[in-house]
C-alpha cells in the first residue's frame, strides 16, 4: 500500500474520525472541568452546611497528619464560629463489621461539659450494612449519651453486620469526646497516646502542649 | 408522520419499555429502587444522556464509518456522562451523593448503547431524539413505580418522608429490590398480554362481522339473479 493509497482508505478515515471525536470530546471536557470544579474547599462548606442545615463559618484546626486514639483517629478538626463552644470533629471509628472503619463527622459542644450533639456518616469501608444505620438511629445513640460518653451499641446482646458498624460509630463519638475534653476543656489533663507520626500528643491543664 | 412519532413514543414507554420488556439495564435498576428519590433521579439523568447520546449519534451516523462505531458511540455517551456527573456534583450534590458509583456506570448502560445501535445510527435525528426521550421515560416511569414500592415497604417511607413505622427490613436491600422487580415484570406482562388479547377478540370480531356482510350482500345480490333464471 502506497502512502497515496493510505491516505484514501478506510483506515485513514477511521483513525481521522475517532481523533476527531477524541479531540472534540477532550475540549468540551476540559473547558467544562474548568466551569463546574468543585473545589476541596466548597466541598468542606457543603459537608459543613449540611450537618448545621445552615451556613455557618468556621476555622480550620491544625491536626497534623491525624491523631490516634486506639480505637479511632481524628482526621479533622473545626472550630465553628457561629456557635459558642462547637467543634466539628471529621473522626474514623475502628473495629466496624469485617475489622472496617466508619469516617463520622461528629458535632460537639464543650459549653457545661463535652457532649456529642450530632453524628452524621461521612464514608466507610467494608460496611456492607451501613444502609441500616439510619439518621434516626444516629439520633438515638446521641441521646443516649451519659456523662463519660457511650456505651457500645448492642442489640440484645447479639452484634452482627448493622451493629458491627454501630460499635464503630461508638469508637468514633467516644474518640472525639475523649479528643475535646483533653485539648478544649480547662479542667482536662489527659494524654491521647500516640499519634500517627509516631510522637506522644501530651495535652494538660490549660490547653495543648 | 404525527402517527409515527406516537407508535416511536409508546414503544419507548410502553411496548418496548427497556425495565420490564427488554430487561436492559438491570444494575443500576437493583441497586438504586430501594429509594424512590434516588431511582427518579438517576431515571431523569438517564433521560438527558440518552435523548442527547441519540441525537449526537444520529447527527454523525454518515460521518462515523461502520467499523468503529461502538467506539466513537463510547466515547460520546462517556463524555456526556462525565459532563452530567460534573453539572451534577455542582449543583445537584445530594443527588450526585445519592446516586454514587451508578452515576459513572451509565456509560456501559446497555440502554443508552443499545437505543444508540438499534435505532439512532439507522434514524433521523428527530425521530432518535423522540425514541431517546420516550425510552428514558420509559426507564424512570419503571424505576420511580418500583423505588416507591421498594421504599414503602422496605422503610415504611415516601420520597423520604416517613410514612409508617412497620417495615420489611428485606425491601430495602438489593435481593428485595430483585423480587419487586420480577412481579413488576410478571403485572406487566399480564397487562401488555391482556391488552393484546383484547385487540385480538376485538380484531376477530370484527373480521367475522366483514366476512357475515359480505355473504349476505353476495345472497342477496345472487337472490333475483336466480329468479330470473327460473
Amino acid at each position: 500500500m502506497t502512502v497515496k493509497e493510505f491516505f484514501k482508505s478506510k483506515a485513514f478515515k477511521c483513525i481521522i474520525t475517532l481523533l476527531a471525536i477524541l479531540l472534540v470530546c477532550g475540549i468540551i471536557l476540559t473547558i467544562c472541568n474548568a466551569l463546574f470544579y468543585v473545589s476541596a474547599e466548597e466541598k468542606l462548606g457543603r459537608a459543613i452546611s449540611k450537618i448545621y442545615g445552615e451556613d455557618v463559618e468556621y476555622v480550620e484546626e491544625e491536626v497534623d497528619g491525624g491523631i490516634e486514639l486506639g480505637s479511632s483517629q481524628v482526621n479533622e478538626v473545626y472550630e465553628i464560629t457561629t456557635y459558642e463552644g462547637d467543634y466539628l470533629i471529621k473522626i474514623t471509628g475502628f473495629e466496624g463489621y469485617s475489622g472496617g472503619t466508619v469516617t463520622c463527622w461528629i458535632r460537639t459542644n464543650i459549653t457545661g461539659g463535652a457532649k456529642v450533639l450530632k453524628i452524621t456518616i461521612d464514608s466507610n469501608v467494608n460496611q456492607s450494612f451501613i444502609y441500616k444505620v439510619s439518621d434516626g438511629a444516629l439520633g438515638t445513640l446521641v441521646g443516649e449519651q451519659d456523662g463519660d460518653g457511650f456505651t457500645e451499641f448492642e442489640v440484645g446482646g447479639i452484634k452482627t453486620g448493622a451493629s458491627y458498624s454501630m460499635g464503630a460509630i461508638t469508637n468514633a463519638a467516644n474518640g472525639a469526646l475523649k479528643y475535646v475534653r483533653a485539648k478544649y476543656l480547662a479542667t482536662a489533663s489527659a494524654s491521647l497516646g500516640c499519634g500517627q507520626n509516631g510522637y506522644a500528643v501530651q495535652f494538660s491543664q490549660g490547653g495543648n502542649a | 408522520m404525527k402517527n409515527k412519532y406516537g407508535k416511536i413514543a409508546l414503544d419507548g414507554v410502553i411496548f418496548n419499555n427497556p425495565t420490564f420488556v427488554l430487561v436492559l439495564g438491570t444494575c443500576p435498576t437493583l441497586g438504586l429502587i430501594s429509594s424512590a428519590s434516588s431511582a427518579a433521579g438517576m431515571g431523569l439523568t438517564v433521560v438527558v444522556i440518552l435523548t442527547l447520546s441519540n441525537i449526537l449519534i444520529s447527527a454523525f451516523r454518515k460521518i462515523i464509518p461502520n467499523e468503529v462505531r461502538i467506539p466513537a458511540y463510547i466515547v460520546i455517551i462517556a463524555t456526556l456522562v462525565t459532563l452530567a456527573r460534573m453539572v451534577m456534583e455542582k449543583f445537584m450534590p445530594d443527588l450526585y451523593d445519592s446516586l454514587g458509583g451508578f452515576l459513572a456506570l451509565i456509560v456501559v448502560n446497555c440502554i443508552i448503547l443499545g437505543r444508540a445501535e438499534a435505532f439512532a445510527n439507522k434514524h433521523t435525528v428527530l425521530e432518535s431524539a423522540v425514541d431517546g426521550l420516550a425510552t428514558g421515560m420509559g426507564f424512570t416511569a419503571a424505576l420511580t413505580i418500583m423505588g416507591i414500592i421498594c421504599e414503602f415497604l422496605g422503610s415504611g417511607s415516601l420520597f423520604g418522608a416517613k410514612i409508617m413505622d412497620f417495615s420489611i427490613g428485606l425491601f430495602a436491600t438489593p435481593a428485595g429490590s430483585f423480587i419487586i422487580y420480577g412481579l413488576s415484570i410478571a403485572v406487566f406482562t399480564y397487562i401488555l398480554d391482556t391488552i393484546a388479547r383484547y385487540r385480538r377478540v376485538k380484531a376477530n370480531k370484527l373480521s367475522r362481522e366483514n366476512l357475515l356482510d359480505n355473504r349476505d350482500l353476495g345472497e342477496s345480490a345472487a337472490a333475483p339473479a336466480a329468479k330470473e333464471a327460473e
